[in-house]
């Protein structure tokens, strides 16, 4: 390339992927006119351009294939997902679908359950196949189930298709806990034992889990197709159709079971033959089928005149109103899910004060302030909130989840007995309640698991810990230059780089320091970086380097971009930028 | 998305057709050649789905995924570092999609990563100079320079390879 025609090489790439504007287009062409090095330029570049597009074309198929592989890979994981959420919300919401979903997936399936379920009948007997029960519900306007639910007591269940407005409905439960009432786009929940109320609208209820579920029921989101039942079929373990007799009226029917390891749940059902709708079902909280079923119904009432006024709702007198978003819990746990761990904490601290004594709101938001006080790095402050609760919340479900809480606290703190202790008793406690692969069993266990596995690390970090509380950076100098020496696993070998780092810092050979924050940097990008620029943003700025420190706060600021804004140390940093510049603009 | 979350294949299958390509590209940019990329792809996506929980802001669910895939491709090349069966393994998976441009993939896989991702970025997925520069944190004049240097690069390491015998 002539060196003159430099200037056209950045036209010429434009002009290969059609960026180039007319004018430009038309001073370039006269150009490659007299110009044979800009042609021959050219002419590399379109072909490199078009063997790239081709390349990228002819992976179309291994994209779709990708795809097809994603997807069925997704398909084979339980409907239940264990999640590394350490949050006692999403087991309340648990609880809620536990105890009636099935409930919940025959009445959505009565009203809307409507087409694409291609599901054969199983074994030679076609007296019944789901299609004809869809195909009966399509009739269906009204719905009433009576039965019982927990620990046996009573519960009532209406529903009204909106027969004007596609996918509305007004619903109203009752039981000894709860009082809920749908009207359409509104949602009543009181809790007679509280004498809490809350009131929602549709638009309102995104951070509100355990009231959404009933919302979803309404806007039916997760059944929208129709193949709920393809859904349980295929989900269950061990599912089985069985034609017989009713036992009180003894007419010819269906009997379908399944179990869900996941949910730690049984299901039965029976379905008339004649009218090929549900008639009794059964949910019991084990795979076995063992004690009393969670859930007993065996009053389903289609087709019954169901007057409007059933689903009216009369504000209990004296009764504590929470409107929605507004309500305390819910603006913390609005704070918490953004990120905002120092609000969120100071919203749960009134918001527990306000709410029941001893009951699982207080024991959620207690594991939630834990979660706020890890994630701004006060894990001395978190480690009370966990025990508190273990000593204060002794229902085995909030129990088992606040020492799994504390035991992945304390293998954040590499104190690994500690921590093994906490997840055995997780486990202890758990067991029975929550099936093998449900969320915090299966969280615990693997947890004990990866602990064993890094064992060899782990007394050495635990002692390199030690010596850093006690501030000797001499000795832990020499422990983590050992781990790093040693150590397999690169998560722990990029720890030690900065825990040298550290200590070379205190030790005042600060050149050092940079040098091990930087390497650190360099050999594992994978890694969250935002530690180490951040340590070396302090190191520079120690040694009077503040362009260099400047930049390298940025670009913690950049390594954490998808953080949330309050964890450490992105504050702290913005905080030095903040200083930084405003020192750098004093005359 | 928050459909996703409450663990709706159907949901996460949009997702899938959206990010898949972007991923694969990037997943290639590292490890160089389009079997592993394919697996490591793989991975990731099926890595979405399951800690989808774990994703705070859903806003950020292109860089949070962007970041599993490098971060299951640098995994995946400290195994082959170390050789833990993976660097035969994936040697001899390789072979059967060597027809797939083999010059062009082994000229790629010499570029350095700074170029080859935002090269394969931008032809791959098909995104704006705009959007690539964004997960990379990298100006748009940036991501024009890398490019150019990029393909300049790629022709010499082609010409070259082309004069051997």
């Amino acid at each position: 390339m002539n060196p003159l025609c430099r200037e056209w090489q950045s036209q010429i790439e434009a002009f290969v992927t059609g960026t180039l504007s007319t004018p430009r287009t038309d001073s370039l062409n006269q150009h490659l006119n007299n110009c044979d090095s800009c042609r021959k330029y050219l002419e590399n570049l379109r072909d490199d351009h078009n063997h790239l597009t081709e390349f990228s074309n002819i992976t179309n198929t291994t994209i779709s294939r990708l795809e097809q592989n994603v997807l069925a890979a997704i398909a084979q994981v339980p409907m239940e997902q264990p999640s590394n959420t350490i949050s006692i919300w999403r087991k309340i919401m648990k609880n809620r679908i536990t105890k009636l979903a099935t409930a919940a997936a025959l009445i959505l399936a009565v009203f809307y359950g409507l087409n694409l379920i291609t599901w054969p009948a199983k074994g030679h007997n076609t007296a019944w196949a789901v299609e004809q029960t869809i195909q009966a519900l399509k009739n269906v306007d009204t719905l009433y189930i009576s039965g019982t639910i927990n620990d046996g007591s009573p519960f009532k269940f209406w529903i009204k298709r909106n027969k004007e407005k596609e996918g509305f409905f007004k619903l109203r439960y009752e039981s000894k806990d709860e009082v809920v009432v749908v009207q359409d786009t509104k949602i009543y929940a009181y809790s007679p034992q509280t004498n809490q109320l809350q009131i929602l609208d549709k638009g309102q209820i995104n951070n509100h889990w355990p009231l959404k579920f009933w919302f979803i029921m309404g806007e039916l989101k997760l059944w929208t197709s129709g193949t709920i039942f393809q859904k349980m079929k295929q989900n269950a373990t061990d599912w089985t159709e069985t034609y017989g007799k009713d036992e009180t009226t003894g007419r010819d029917c269906v009997f379908v079971t399944g179990s869900y390891a996941s949910m730690s749940q049984y299901l039965w059902l029976e379905f008339d033959l004649g009218t090929k709708l549900v008639v009794r079902t059964k949910v019991w909280q084990n795979t076995k089928r063992e004690g009393m079923p969670e859930l007993n119904s065996d009053n389903f009432v289609y087709n019954q005149e169901i007057p409007d006024t059933r689903f009216d709702f009369e504000i209990p007198p004296g009764a504590n109103i929470n409107a929605g978003e507004n309500s305390p819990e819910a603006k913390a746990q609005k704070l918490f899910e953004e990120g905002k761990y120092q609000e969120a904490l100071l919203a749960y601290q009134e918001a527990y004060k306000k709410a029941p004594p001893a009951g699982m709101l207080q024991a959620s938001m207690l594991s939630n302030m834990g979660q706020c006080y890890v994630s701004l790095g006060q894990q001395e402050k978190a480690k009370e909130i966990f025990q508190k609760a273990i000593r204060e919340y002794r229902d085995p479900e909030v129990l088992g989840i606040s020492y799994y809480n504390l035991g992945y606290l304390y293998s954040d703190l590499h104190q690994k007995d500690k921590a093994l202790e906490a997840f055995r008793n997780c486990i202890q406690t758990v067991k029975g309640i929550c099936g093998p692969n449900g969320f915090p069993i299966k969280n615990a266990r693997e947890m004990m698991e990866r602990l064993e596995k890094e064992g060899n690390d782990y007394p050495l970090k635990e002692k390199a810990m030690n010596l850093f509380e006690k501030e000797n950076y001499q000795d832990a100098l020499a422990v983590s230059l050992e781990i790093y020496k040693k150590t397999a696993n690169p998560m722990n070998a990029a720890e030690a780089l900065i825990w040298i780092g550290f200590c070379y810092e205190h030790l005042n050979q600060t050149e050092k320091a940079i040098e091990y924050y930087e390497k650190s940097i360099r050999e594992y990008p994978q890694e969250n970086l935002t530690p180490n620029w951040f340590y070396l943003g302090k190191v520079y700025q120690k040694t009077h380097q503040k362009e260099k420190a400047l930049n390298a706060f940025k670009n913690c600021l950049r390594a954490g971009k998808t953080l949330p804004p309050e964890v450490f140390p992105l504050k702290d940093a913005r905080e030095m930028i903040k200083k930084l510049e405003s020192e750098s603009s004093r005359p | 998305m928050a459909d996703t979350r409450r663990g709706d294949r159907a949901a996460y299958a949009i997702l899938v057709g959206r990010h898949a390509k972007r991923i694969f590209a990037i997943c290639l940019a590292v490890v160089g050649n389009t079997h592993d990329a394919e697996d490591i792809a793989q991975d990731t996506l099926v890595k979405g789905f399951l800690q989808i929980n774990t994703l705070r802001d859903e806003g950020q669910f292109a860089p949070w995924l962007t970041r599993i895939a490098r971060n299951q491709c640098m995994d995946f090349l400290r195994r082959v570092k170390r050789g833990e069966n993976f660097l035969e393994e994936s040697r001899t998976k390789s072979q059967p999609h060597t027809s797939e441009y083999p010059e062009l993939q082994s000229a790629l896989r010499q570029l350095p990563e700074e170029f080859r991702l935002p090269l394969l970025l931008y032809y791959f997925d098909g995104q704006s100079i705009k959007n690539v520069a964004e997960p990379l944190n990298i100006t748009e004049a940036g991501v024009h320079t890398r490019i150019s240097r990029a393909r300049k690069e790629l022709r010499r390491i082609l010409t070259e390879q082309g004069d051997k015998p």
